[in-house]
Parts: C-alpha cells; structure tokens; sequence
C-alpha cells in the first residue's frame, strides 16, 4: 500500500527533504523565539512561582538554615 | 478584578509518591540481585528468579514503576498549579493510578513466569499491551480535559513537555506493540529480523527519549524554579529547546543498530542526529543549571537543589556521551558490552533517580504542611546516593572498555589473543562485584530517604485539597487580547499545539522507518533461507521465554575479530522469518548465530544441565529444568498459523503435518543423544532448544 502513496526509489530525495525540513524546522523555532516580547516571556517565567495558592513559592519555604 | 476559588487535589499526588518509592525500591533490589547474579551464579536459584528473566523486571520496574509514577506524580502537582485549576475529573486521575498499578503487578507476574515478546523494555505480551494502551488515554483524556478547564491560558514549557510524552509515547507503544496473538499469552511481532529491529529501536530510543527524558524535562522546568525560587534562566531558550528535542530524538533510533545487518543509510541517519541532538540537550541542561546563578551559596546547604544540580549534571553527561556512542568508531568498541549499561544508568541513577528524590523532597513537607524532618539525613542521603552512582558507573565504564579491548585483541600472528569468550567475562568478576556495591550504597540512600519522609508525614498534617484562587480564563483573555495578541496562536492552543507536536514526531519517524518496508533492496533476500521447523519454533519460544537474548546476541558484526571468533558476519536476508528478531544489545555471554552445528547436541545437553561440565568456570546459570520438563506442543498448529497470517511461508495445511514433523526430528535428536550415552525421551524442552540452536546461522552454509 505504502509503494503506492510514497515513492522512496532514490534515496538521494530522502537526503534532500531530510535537510531541508529540519533546516526549515529550526529557522521556524528561532524566529518563533526570537519575536517573543520581553514582558510575554517574563510573564511565563513566572508562572511556576505563582499558583495561586496561600504559600504561593514566592516566598520559598525551605527554612534550610534555621535546620542546620 | 473578580476571583475564582478552587482547590487542588493532593491526594492523588500522595498515591504517586507512595507507588514511586514503594516501586523505586523493588526495581532497585531487582536491579542488585541481578548484579550480584553475574559474580555469584547460585544467586541464580530457580527458574523465575535467572537473569535472563530477572532483567527485565528490573528494566521494566525501574522505568515504568518507579520513573512511571514519579512522572506521574510530578506531573499531578504541577499541572493543577501551572493551569491554576483542579484535575478535569478525580474518577480518570483514580483510574489512572489504579490501572497503572495494576499493569505493574501483571507485569512483574507475567515477567517472572517467562511470557516476554523479548522486545527490550516492551517485553509484555499482548492483554498488558492493551491495558498499557487504555492507560495512557485515560491520562492524555485527562490532562487534555485539565487544560480545556484552566484558567492560566498560557501554557507553560512544562506542560509542551507532558503533551508530547503523552503522544509521542502513545504512537510508539502502539506501533511497536503491533503482533499476532497465537493464545492468550503469547504473540508473534508483526515485523520480522532488520524491520522488527529498526520499529524496535525506534520504540526503545525514543522510550528513553520520551519517557526518561521529556516528562522529567518537564518535572525540572517546574520543580528547580520552585526549588530555587527564582524563574527559569531563559524561557525562550526553553522554547528552542523543546521543539528541537522533540524533532531529532525521534530520527536517531537506529544508532543502536551500527554495523549491524541494517541498511547503511539507516545507521548514517542514526549517528547524524544524535550528533545533532548534543545541542538542544546542553541548551536544556544549561537553561536548568543556569537557573541557580546568584543561588549557589543555597545549593551548598539545600539538599532538594543538590539533588537537581546532580540530577541536571547527569542529564548533561548521558546526553553528552549519547551522541558519542552513536559514532561509529566509538561503538564499535562499547556495543554489546559494559559501557552501555554504566551509560544508562548515569541516565538512571542521576538524572531520573536524583530528579524524583530532589522533587520528593520538595513535595512531601508541602503535602503535609510541615518542614522536611532532617537536612542532614537528605544531605547524607544525597552523599551516599552520589557515591553509590560513582561506585556503579566507574567500574562499569572499566568493565566495558576491558572486554571490547579484549575482544578485539589480536596476537602478532594474527590469531585472537583472547580465543576463549569466557576469559574475558571472568576478568570483569572484580569489577562486577564493585558495582554491587555501588547499588547497594544507593539503595541505602533510598531507604534512608523513606525513613526521614515517614517521619516528616508523621509530624504534619496530610492537606488533602488545597485551597488557591485565581482570575477566570476570560479576564486573562481580556487582558491577553490587548497585550500579547500574537503569541496566542500556539502557548493558548493545546488542541493546535498537540497536533504540531504529532506532526514534529511523526515526520522523523516515517522518513527513518518506511523505505524499510517499501523499499526491497534494503533486505536482499537469500534463497537457502528457510522458515525454522516446528521443533525449531518450540526451541526459538523457550529460548525467548527464558530471556537468552538478554546476555547473547544473535549478530556479527563484520569486524575480523567478530568473523574470527564467531563465522561470517550477519545478512539482513538471514532473518527474514525472525518474528521477534533476537539480535540482543549485550554480550555477557558470547554471541550464538553461528552456534548452529558448531558443537555436537550431547554439548548442548550437558551445557544446559551444568554450563560449568563444558565451560569450566562459566557464569552462566544451569537449566536442568530444561532437561526434566516436557515440552508443550499444544498451540504449534495455531503457531504455524499465525506466523503464515504475517509472511512466513508455510504451504497451506501444513498445520496438519507439523506434530508429525516435530516429533520425526525430536526423535532423531533423542536417539542421536542415546548413541553419545545420554538417555531421554524425545519429548523434553531440551530437544527442542537444542534444535532451535544447532539451526542458528547455518542456512547460508554450503555444506
């Protein structure tokens, strides 16, 4: 079944549309992280740090001195 | 601005931490008995408890137990947190512990008992693999479900990396899982020899890939800036990271398959990726490690950010040495010997053990409202955990390189050095034996961890719904429209951004995997290549039943010091009707496709029963079961019949001339057996393996 929809008799082809898609793929990805804005990023960055919880890890919790 | 309150469910976080470390400890204890197997043979006592069983509970227990569940916890705690909202259904999130509990327990069964595909890390037959599959929806239903309902409408880094586990994981268990039932128990793989082995390592890479790596690549994108109270280094970086990881992991499967009898286009796409993957692993490696600058002084007195430094430190060395293995020069030492398993478990050990002991500790005093019990006891846990990895790895490293050295050794006349295999296991008893104590440190640890976390429980109080509040989605939306409108075409869109992802993966995997099946010159077929007998068949199921492949393979590779020691090196034609391919990925025995008719059947016989009679010295454990049990027959018409359904030619109706076949050349082995004076009847599983063996690698002999 698979002959009939895909064509692999040269795999020179393969090499060619292996490099060119993960050559378009990582141009996408950088351009995509590069036109983020300052303040989107900052925003998600913090996500983790806020979970809307009472002891949100704003305010780390760990106490590791007063253990020690 | 209005405010909704919610609560988030603690409890099924707790259900994960008991099964991570009620888990982690078996598959720990596992892994050190059939370390101490190797050195001390007799540790070998029963069937069940062999190596060649043995291992697999312990690959299995570790990866899918003990990681499995610290996934899943991990994944429970952040999720509800980052999407500021409780898990879409409570019934799916019970159903998911329970039946992932429940596929652990039949897998450990079933492993024991001998019912194996023999497929690394998907060795279970085909009900589990099912149950497996149900599994995994009930939980991508349920964290599609908590993301439709959340009131965070960015989707942070960590949850990309939970959507693509989710689906990455799903298309390879699916796909690699595809075989014949032929009873209840037992199947036949749908592919066959060089097909089977590439969908396999497809499989196995990307499990190691999308299982080990990217969930807990998610765990630390959540849990070091919350360790660490400051925000990860670069979140663009993350981006670039994820999308490059999630499109090259998937093309280098076949580094697993160097000079092996797979195309050579195949392993060139292998070894091209890996090299390639080095880069978007160190940019997440430095993303987490950078996140501690200006927090170092902490790290120093914290030990849940010791336990991630190491854990991240780890994810950067395997990483590194991954890519390094994949050249071929380099493989062709490390194959098949120690080094692979010192490089797995630097994965293992550091990076997914480490990471799931520093989240553990961070959890479990929040989940129960208090401080952890004592610093010191986690600071002495994350020492002697440290030198129990190093106490591991360093002698394995040692081990490996010794033996592939040895293997490759030629006199100056141009004979192997070390002719006899067996030399060059018994030189690594020493180093086997430092390893057991590497792994008994580091269970040590882990015990030590239980006992400082049952006390830090017992001291507070268990919060089994926390409370928490937050903006609905659609002042976000508000908000966002005015702000950030471009950025909503992906981070806002699960629905787009899993299908992206898909298509991220699937590209890799079918430009690396369909000319194998398209595509005929890639097996050249032999004519002389014919299907096993049925007594063969018999054979070839006790041999996978027993788990052989998982300390012989079935491949040479065509190096002069493999043809020398072992016969001409191994066609992809030869293995046509392999369904499974037993090919193996370690030698602690020597290799057997070309044991065929190298030894009389009376060796074999008394090798089974004593491998010492004939091996003076051998590590190998005795089967003398073999040489008792009858050998169960019962299904070969059902047999014969399923591996025809999948390609392999038998004439039509052969099932009804196969008993009478398979008791002919029993017979005929029985009496040549009597006439080197030894006494049996026809019908023992002996027989039947001995004849499996001596077929192995013969049909393209001309005499």
């Amino acid at each position: 079944m698979f002959k009939k929809l895909v064509d692999f008799s040269s795999y020179e082809v393969l090499g060619i549309a292996t490099t060119v898609l993960f050559f378009i793929a990582f141009v996408a990805i950088i351009i995509r992280a590069l036109v983020l804005k300052k303040s989107y990023t900052e925003e998600m960055e913090q996500l983790p740090l806020d979970d809307g919880t009472e002891r949100d890890d704003t305010e780390n919790d760990h106490d590791v001195d007063t253990k020690e | 601005m209005e405010v909704e309150k919610f609560r988030y469910d603690n409890q099924i976080v707790r259900l994960f931490f008991f099964a991570t470390v009620f888990w982690g400890i078996i598959g720990f204890i596992a892994g050190l008995t059939a370390a101490l197997e190797l050195p001390f043979p007799w540790v070998n006592f029963s069937a069940a408890t062999t190596f060649g069983r043995l291992r697999p509970v312990h690959t299995n227990a570790v990866i899918f137990a003990f990681v499995g569940n610290g996934i899943f916890l991990g994944y429970y705690y952040s999720i509800q947190r980052l999407l500021k909202t409780r898990n879409y259904s409570d019934l799916l999130s019970r159903i998911h512990f329970w039946g992932w509990q429940l596929i652990i327990v039949a897998a450990a069964i079933t492993l024991f008992a001998g019912f194996t595909t023999s497929k690394e890390y998907a060795e279970l037959e085909w009900p589990i693999d099912i149950a497996i599959a149900v599994i995994w929806v009930v939980w991508g239903w349920n964290m599609i479900g908590t993301i439709l309902r959340r009131r965070e409408r960015h989707m942070y880094v960590a949850i990309w990396f939970y959507i693509s586990t989710f689906v990455t994981v799903a298309v390879l268990h699916i796909v690699n899982s595809f075989e014949i039932p032929v009873t209840f128990m037992k199947s036949y793989s749908l592919y066959a020899g060089v097909q089977d082995a590439l969908v396999q390592w497809w499989y196995g890479h990307n499990a190691v890939a999308f299982f080990l790596t990217t969930p807990y690549l998610g765990l630390m994108y959540y849990f070091v800036p919350k360790a660490a109270n400051r925000p990860i280094y670069s979140y663009k970086l993350s981006i670039i990271h994820f999308w490059a990881l999630i499109f090259i992991y998937i093309w280098a499967g076949p580094h697993h398959l160097l000079y092996s009898a797979t195309p050579e286009w195949a392993q060139s796409l292998g070894t091209v990726f890996s090299i390639m993957l080095i880069a978007p692993s160190w940019g997440g490696m430095l993303n987490g490690l950078l996140t501690l600058r200006g927090a170092w002084d902490t790290v120093r007195k914290d030990p849940v950010l010791k336990f991630l430094v190491v854990a991240i430190t780890a994810y950067g060395m395997a990483t590194f040495e991954g890519p390094m293995l994949s050249i071929k020069g380099v493989n062709a030492l490390s194959h098949f010997t120690d080094w692979t398993i010192a490089h797995v478990h630097v994965g293992a050990l550091g990076w997914n053990g480490f990471l799931t002991f520093g989240m553990i500790y961070w959890v479990v005093p929040r989940l129960w409202k208090t401080k952890l019990y004592s610093i010191k006891l986690a600071n002495w846990h994350f020492w002697i955990g440290t030198l129990g990895i190093l106490f591991y790895v360093i002698p394995m490293y040692w081990s490996g390189i010794t033996q592939g050295l040895m293997w490759k050794q030629f006199t100056p006349d141009g004979l192997l050095q070390y002719p006899n295999f067996l030399e060059t296991v018994l030189q690594l008893i020493p180093m086997h034996i430092m390893r057991a104590i590497g792994g008994t440190l580091y269970i040590i640890g882990a015990v030590m961890m239980i006992y400082n976390l049952f006390k830090t429980a017992r001291a507070g109080s268990f919060m089994a719904d926390e409370e928490a509040e937050a903006p609905p989605l659609r002042a976000q939306i508000e908000h966002d429209d005015k702000t950030y409108w471009g950025h909503r075409w992906l981070e806002s869109r699960p629905i787009r951004f899993t299908i992206l992802a898909v298509v991220a993966i699937l590209i890799g995997s079918a430009i690396g995997n369909l000319p194998m099946f398209v595509v005929e010159s890639n097996i050249p077929t032999i004519a002389s290549v014919k299907p096993y007998t049925p007594l063969e068949l018999e054979g070839r199921d006790i041999y996978i039943r027993e788990g052989c492949v998982g300390c012989h393979s079935q491949l040479i590779r065509p190096f002069r010091n493999e043809t020398e020691r072992y016969g001409t090196y191994s066609k992809a034609g030869e293995y046509v009707y392999d369904h499974p391919f037993l090919w193996g990925s370690k030698r602690t025995g020597p290799d057997l496709w070309r044991v065929g008719r190298k030894y009389p059947d009376a060796w074999h016989y008394n090798h089974m029963y004593d491998p010492t009679s004939m091996s003076p010295g051998s590590i190998m454990p005795p089967y003398p079961w073999h040489i008792e049990n009858d050998l169960d027959y019962s299904n070969i018409e059902a047999k014969i019949s399923a591996l025809r359904s999948i390609g392999v030619p038998y004439p039509e109706g052969y099932e009804q001339q196969a008993r009478a076949d398979l008791r002919k050349q029993a017979e005929g082995i029985a009496q040549g057996l009597d006439a080197a004076g030894i006494r049996t009847a026809w019908n023992k599983e002996i027989i039947a393996l001995t004849a499996y063996l001596q077929r192995l690698g013969t049909d393209i002999r001309a005499d």
